[in-house]
C-alpha cells in the first residue's frame, strides 16, 4: 500500500512539474512579442535629380506617399541611427556632427501606444520641441532644411 | 510411429496395451526407475497440497477483498484522487484558456500583411525655440509630417553621410 501512495505523490509531482515546464515554455515563446524597443531615426535627401530611391527597410512602401507629400521623386538614405530605449533616460541620435534628434521622454500608454517628446537640435541651437502619440513602427516625418537641390527629411520611429 | 515422449507419457499413465508396454520396457530398461521417481513425487505432491478447510471462509474472503480494494491504486486514484481524470481534463482546458488569453493580450493585433495598417503618429504639440522658424503639422491618415520653415539652407559641401 505504501508503494501505491508513494506512486500517487510521484504522479502529482510529475504532473505539477510538467505544467510548470509548459508555463515556462509558454513564457519564453511570448518573449519575442515583448521585445525591447529602440529609438530609430534616419536622414533622407529628397530631390528630383537622378533616378531611383533608396529608402531604408523600415520605410519600405512609403516612397509613393512621400513623393506625393513632399513633392520630390527621389529619396536617398543618407544615414540612419538607432539606440535602445531605457526608462527615464534620454536617447539622442546625432547625424553629421551637428544635427541631433533627442527623445527626451517616452511614456507607454495603456492602449499600447507611446507618448514621446522630441527635440530637434541643429548645432547647439534647439529648433523645435514636439510632443506626439505614436505606435511602435509608425514613422514620424520632419521636413527639415534645404540642401543642394532638394531637402532633408528626418524620420523618427519607436521600433522593435 | 509415436515419438518417445508420447509413448513414455502413455506408459506412465498406463494407457499402453500390454504388448506395447512390454515392448517399451524392453526398449527402455531405465524407464522403470523413472516411473518409481514419478510415483514418489506424485504422492508427495498430493500430501503437500491437500486442501484445508477454513474456519471462517466469509471473513477471510471479506479481508482479501478489502485488501484488494485498498491496493487497487490506479482506479481509486483516477476516480477520487486530487488529480483525477476529470480534474486533469479541466486543468487542461483552463491552461489552454489561459494560454489563449495571454496570446490575445500579448501579441500585437492588426493586419500584418500591411505594415501601415496600425499607423499612429499624432502630433499633440509643437513648439519652436527660434522665432524665425515656424513649424506646421500635416496629419494624414497614415503619414504625419512636421514641416519646418525658416531654417537656413545647409551648406552644399556638408557631409550628411556621417
Amino acid at each position: 500500500m505504501g508503494i501505491f501512495e508513494a506512486s500517487g505523490h510521484g504522479y502529482r509531482r510529475q504532473t505539477c512539474v510538467t505544467m510548470l515546464f509548459f508555463a515556462i515554455l509558454f513564457g519564453f515563446l511570448t518573449l519575442p512579442a515583448q521585445a525591447a524597443e529602440t529609438f530609430w531615426a534616419c536622414l533622407i535627401y529628397a530631390s528630383d535629380a537622378g533616378q531611383g530611391s533608396s529608402l531604408p527597410q523600415r520605410l519600405s512602401g512609403y516612397d509613393a506617399r512621400m513623393s506625393s507629400a513632399f513633392g520630390y521623386s527621389r529619396f536617398c538614405l543618407m544615414a540612419q541611427r538607432q539606440t535602445p530605449l531605457q526608462a527615464q533616460k534620454e536617447a539622442g541620435l546625432v547625424f553629421s556632427d551637428d544635427l541631433k534628434i533627442v527623445l527626451t521622454s517616452l511614456t507607454g500608454a495603456s492602449d499600447g501606444k507611446y507618448l514621446i517628446k522630441l527635440l530637434f537640435v541643429e548645432g547647439e541651437q534647439p529648433i523645435i520641441e514636439t510632443q506626439a502619440r505614436v505606435s511602435r513602427g509608425s514613422p514620424l516625418f520632419i521636413r527639415g532644411p534645404n540642401w543642394r537641390d532638394g531637402q532633408i527629411i528626418i524620420v523618427v520611429m519607436v521600433a522593435a | 510411429m509415436k515419438p518417445f515422449e508420447e509413448k513414455f507419457t502413455a506408459w506412465l499413465d498406463g494407457e499402453l496395451s500390454a504388448e506395447e508396454a512390454r515392448s517399451f520396457e524392453n526398449d527402455y530398461p531405465s524407464a522403470q526407475e523413472q516411473k518409481a521417481q514419478f510415483l514418489k513425487l506424485k504422492r508427495l505432491l498430493r500430501q503437500g497440497l491437500e486442501s484445508r478447510v477454513l474456519e471462517y471462509p466469509d471473513f477471510f474472503n471479506a479481508q482479501i477483498m478489502a485488501q484488494i480494494g485498498r491496493e487497487s491504486f490506479p482506479r481509486r486514484f483516477l476516480r477520487r484522487g486530487w488529480l483525477g481524470l476529470p480534474r486533469i481534463a479541466w486543468g487542461g482546458i483552463c491552461v489552454s484558456g489561459l494560454g489563449l488569453a495571454m496570446f490575445v493580450a500579448l501579441i500585437p493585433h492588426g493586419d500584418l500583411s500591411d505594415p501601415r495598417s496600425g499607423y499612429v503618429a499624432d502630433v499633440l504639440k509643437t513648439k519652436t525655440r527660434d522665432p524665425n522658424v515656424k513649424a506646421t503639422v500635416d496629419n494624414k491618415k497614415d503619414m504625419t509630417i512636421i514641416k519646418i520653415e525658416g531654417l537656413q539652407k545647409l551648406p552644399a559641401d556638408k557631409d550628411l553621410n556621417r
